[in-house]
């Protein structure tokens, strides 16, 4: 579902628009003027290095700090001075922060007494919620008593038994085990997606924003660098960030030498290749390939493009492996190739790709 | 460490306790069963057969619960801003509640002599401001005793629950918030019972002291009023009746034992829960 397509109404429970945030904090500028809009249901991560303001932003979402400038909008209403307690925004946060003088059951009864729902109301909503994340048989026990991914699915049954209009969780998958933490992965985008729920996401691993996210922002020094579904942030990464920071790349560093109708020529290091786009001769040029895009010996067809480099290394990672190139200056090399394809490292070996499957940036500063 | 290794490290201490303090106390016990005529029970029988004795053992539980309760209210704000103060502030903080522990309790209290008395700080500030035309009498009354014990007991207060309020997360209070608790129902429901170990320890604390003041009532109030501490000194000392005396250590001593029991067994509730 796409932002202002017209499916979406501002005024819609869930609807969540944040406009030109800016957070500082003494002269360090956290947040430099954020703008989002997400539509209800929708599940959009925010990815990025520490540091790069995503916990600033989901807090003031929530509402435990106050925005220097910039206002957020739920379903159409401005939170403006609004306390946490008087927004409908469920957070579950990073090492959960279950409360350890209650039960499972208290726990996640705690929003719901806060509210002063029905007494009669609060065991039935408490079951439900506990079914829904396979905890029912647990509701009488101390927090303490349970194991990492329990206590998540906790966290995550307490901040959804109220009913929020919007969901806002911080890296919650970041303390569990790899295995665990992609059954989790699924367990809980299944579960987001069952209720409908509005939701934010923070965090700094990018497998598991690709894995969860409807769309992705990647932020960096306090902007959003892109705000893109998972499939263009990998394919088409708009900056030299996005694409380090999401996925692996070959990057090739070079000076313009021609100018084509849709692509350039670049002289590299380890050959002249071709790459899509258009930038002025003479200048200095970024080109990257995913490793996935990348075949062993020379171009095929005229619409291929490749270079010949030396092989340092060789992962083996099971049906896959990849190979590490030996490269000079800030040139890097991955190519991802079916593990049972014999290579030799130390030697040079050919690579290419298809043209358009790489990507053109001008070089940053060195 | 093998179990009974850790039993060597603890001889020296507890070698300590038996000679100094066990041992005393056990004299205390003897001589307490012990009258003019030989054994005989006729202490207990006239310190509970007093109604003097009664009024002071009332007017001592009811000071220490006073003071205890004084000690809560003001030092736990004073323990959450100690708890969240930072850099150079927390180390005053720090140095101003620690300070006063190294004066003597008898300095203190004659400070609060100087303070309280009609022609003292007190009263000429009171005066000074308009609140009040005539002195108003501090010293020697139960407010002015009151004022001087929660002083000098605050930072046993402070201290324990300081380090029970850094111990909270403070992500608890803000997932309170975010479920829609606002401050006071975050702080009753959350807050509070998982700080109720450090209220607690500083309560038995201050209590345990208060009970077993003997110079803050005698510099503050004088030999009119009567705590058990000072009943014991009087008997002891003016009275020459050491079973009369011991008695009322006894019954002190079991008072302060209940306390302890009594915290134990509310600290382990509280854990548990």
């Amino acid at each position: 579902m796409e932002p202002g397509d017209g499916l979406t109404s501002m005024a819609e429970p869930g609807h969540l628009r944040i406009e030109g945030v800016a957070k500082r904090f003494r002269q360090a500028m956290v947040l430099d003027d954020i703008t989002l809009t997400v539509g209800r249901g929708e599940f959009v991560s925010l990815l990025g290095p520490s540091g790069c303001g995503k916990t600033t932003l989901l807090r003031i979402l929530a509402g435990l700090l106050a925005p220097d400038q910039g206002r957020v909008l739920l379903g159409g209403q401005d939170l403006a001075g609004l306390a946490p307690h008087r927004r409908n925004v469920g957070v579950v946060f990073q090492n959960y922060a279950l409360f350890p003088h209650l039960t499972v059951a208290e726990n996640v009864a705690f929003g719901l007494r806060a509210r002063r729902r029905p007494k009669d109301s609060i065991a039935p909503r408490v079951d439900e919620l506990l079914a829904l994340v396979q905890l029912g048989h647990l509701a009488g026990r101390s927090v303490a008593q349970l194991s990492g991914g329990q206590q998540q699915r906790v966290a995550i049954a307490r901040a959804l038994a109220v009913s929020p209009d919007l969901v806002l969780l911080d890296e919650p998958l970041s303390a569990l085990d790899r295995k665990l933490r992609e059954t989790m992965q699924v367990e809980l985008r299944s579960l987001l997606r069952q209720l409908g729920m509005t939701a934010i996401f923070v965090t700094h691993d990018q497998e598991e924003a690709l894995a969860l996210s409807d769309r992705i922002a990647v932020m960096n020094a306090g902007l959003i660098e892109q705000l893109a579904t998972p499939q263009v942030i990998y394919d088409r990464p708009t900056t030299p960030f996005v694409l380090d920071f999401v996925g692996q790349a070959t990057v090739l560093h070079g000076e313009v030498v021609e100018e084509k109708s849709t692509s350039v020529t670049v002289r590299t290091a380890y050959g002249v290749i071709e790459a899509p786009g258009h930038m002025l001769r003479g200048s200095r040029a970024m080109v990257a390939i995913r490793p996935e895009r990348i075949v062993l010996g020379a171009p095929p067809t005229p619409a291929w493009t490749g270079v010949s480099l030396p092989i340092a290394a060789r992962t083996f990672l099971g049906s896959r492996c990849l190979l590490h190139g030996a490269m000079q200056g800030q040139d890097r090399a991955t190519v991802e190739l079916s593990a049972d394809v014999a290579t030799t490292t130390g030697e040079a070996i050919a690579i290419a790709w298809r043209t358009d499957n790489a990507l053109l940036y001008p070089a940053p500063p060195a | 460490m093998s179990r009974f290794g850790i039993f060597w490290l603890s001889v020296p201490a507890t070698l300590a306790c038996l000679l100094l303090f066990a041992l005393p106390l056990s004299l205390l016990l003897v001589e307490s069963f012990h009258g003019r005529d030989g054994w005989s029970l006729t202490g207990y029988t006239s310190f509970f057969g007093s109604a003097y004795a009664w009024s002071v053992v009332l007017r001592t539980v009811r000071l220490a619960t006073l003071a205890t309760a004084i000690c809560l209210i003001v030092g736990y704000p004073a323990a959450v801003a100690l708890a969240w103060a930072r850099g150079w502030l927390q180390s005053v903080l720090v140095a101003c509640l620690l300070l006063p522990l190294s004066l003597s309790v008898i300095v203190k209290a004659f400070g609060w002599t100087v303070l309280l008395r009609a022609n003292g700080v007190i009263n000429l500030a009171l005066q000074g401001m308009g609140l009040t035309s005539a002195p108003i009498r501090l010293l020697f009354t139960e407010t002015g005793l009151l004022i001087g014990i929660t002083n000098i007991f605050l930072p046993f207060m402070v201290l324990p629950l300081f380090a029970s309020i850094r111990q909270l997360d403070p992500r608890l209070a803000e997932a309170g918030a975010t479920l829609g608790g606002g401050p006071i129902y975050c702080f009753l429901r959350v807050v509070l019972p998982l700080t109720m170990p450090g209220i607690i320890a500083g309560g038995t604390l201050v209590f345990s002291l208060s009970i077993a003041a003997y110079v803050i009532p005698t510099l503050l109030m004088g030999d009119a009023y009567q705590t058990l501490p000072t009943t014991i000194a009087t008997a002891f000392l003016y009275l020459q009746d050491p079973q009369r005396g011991s008695v009322a250590g006894v019954v002190l001593l079991v008072m302060s034992l209940l306390v302890v029991v009594a915290s134990v067994r509310l600290g382990r509730r509280s854990e548990a829960a």
